[in-house]
């Protein structure tokens, strides 16, 4: 079958990782199955791609995560230098997250950027 | 992501130690982090996990952060490695690399997806996205959902570049064919997902 032979230049003209030589775009032009075939490629291609699309995240998570990087101490400083007072100040701010921001400045951030 | 350069501000200030500020970026950032788990491990528990180690790594490694990159393309990064390591080390547990089409998860409470109402085609791929042996799954994530170069897959996967393209030859033929058949029954037997590289394959993986 002729569309065998093309069927891989067909894909990855849909991916757009080829440029269609003129025999791809003749037979293109007048096979339906692989015009079809592109098509369907690029659906495929569009909807995978949506998949970036962030999805609902599990109640408790952002909780989760605050505490376990207040549990683990300290970070290595910035590279910036002269910020080491500006770590040992910061140790525990994210303690005021979790206390105070989760239910006030955080949590309102978080929603704000959901909807 | 629109969202750069809201996170300029808490970016400038974490880096000088501020960790309130790191905490919003965190909260800013977390369900797309979140989201690159999940594509990758295909269920939410593993990509809870997932999505902790890559704050913590994050936090612990922001003095490398260069400005120059974003935000949350540098987290995606460490998702992905973290994500890797997960995936790689249970698939050391298996004999083969390739082997085992995983064990469908017992499905917890939470359905990330659920309540979106999908299209037919969408349902149907993720359905088949959640069908594959996690080494073929990475490779088609990583590849067709973020737009990562086959060098930059193989080297998050621990393969050759040529290896990473076969992979995905063989994850895109799978979903191809997944959501041709996609009568709801019947799932793909488990079909032997161990064997060399077809000519076809190789031809098209270099």
């Amino acid at each position: 079958m002729r569309c065998d032979r093309y069927r891989r230049q067909v894909r990855a003209l849909a991916r757009a990782e080829d440029e269609a030589s003129d025999r791809v775009r003749r037979h293109l032009s007048s096979c339906l199955r692989c015009q079809a075939e592109l098509a369907r490629e690029r659906r495929l291609l569009r909807q995978l791609r949506s998949m970036r699309r962030e999805t609902s995240v599990p109640g408790g998570l952002l909780e989760r995560v605050l505490s376990t990087i207040e549990e683990s101490g300290v970070r290595e400083p910035a590279r910036s230098g002269g910020s080491r007072a500006g770590v040992v100040a910061g140790a525990g701010a994210l303690a005021g997250v979790l206390a105070v921001g989760l239910g006030t400045r955080v949590g309102r951030r978080a929603l704000g950027l959901a909807s | 992501m629109a969202v750069n350069d809201d996170l300029v501000g808490d970016i400038a200030l974490a880096r000088e130690g501020d960790d309130e500020a790191f905490g919003r970026l965190v909260a800013a950032t977390h369900a797309s982090v979140f989201t690159v788990a999940f594509r990758l491990t295909g269920n939410s528990h593993d990509a809870a996990d997932v999505v902790q180690e890559t704050y913590l790594r994050a936090y612990r490694s922001f003095g490398k952060f260069r400005g120059d990159a974003k935000f949350a393309t540098w987290l995606h990064r460490i998702a992905f490695n973290c994500a890797s390591d997960l995936l790689g080390g249970r698939s050391r547990h298996v004999h083969e690399e390739l082997g085992h089409d995983d064990v469908p998860e017992a499905r917890t409470e939470h359905h990330p997806e659920s309540t979106v109402d999908n299209g037919q085609l969408r349902a149907e791929l993720l359905d088949a996205l959640e069908q594959l042996p996690v080494s073929l799954r990475a490779v088609v994530v990583l590849r067709d959902v973020y737009d990562l170069p086959h060098a930059e897959i193989g080297e998050h996967l621990g393969i050759s570049t040529t290896a990473a393209k076969v992979r995905l030859h063989r994850a895109r033929t799978r979903l191809r064919t997944a959501i041709e058949e996609s009568s709801p029954q019947e799932n793909e037997p488990s079909r032997p997902s161990v064997r060399s590289a077809t000519a076809e394959e190789m031809r098209d993986a270099v």
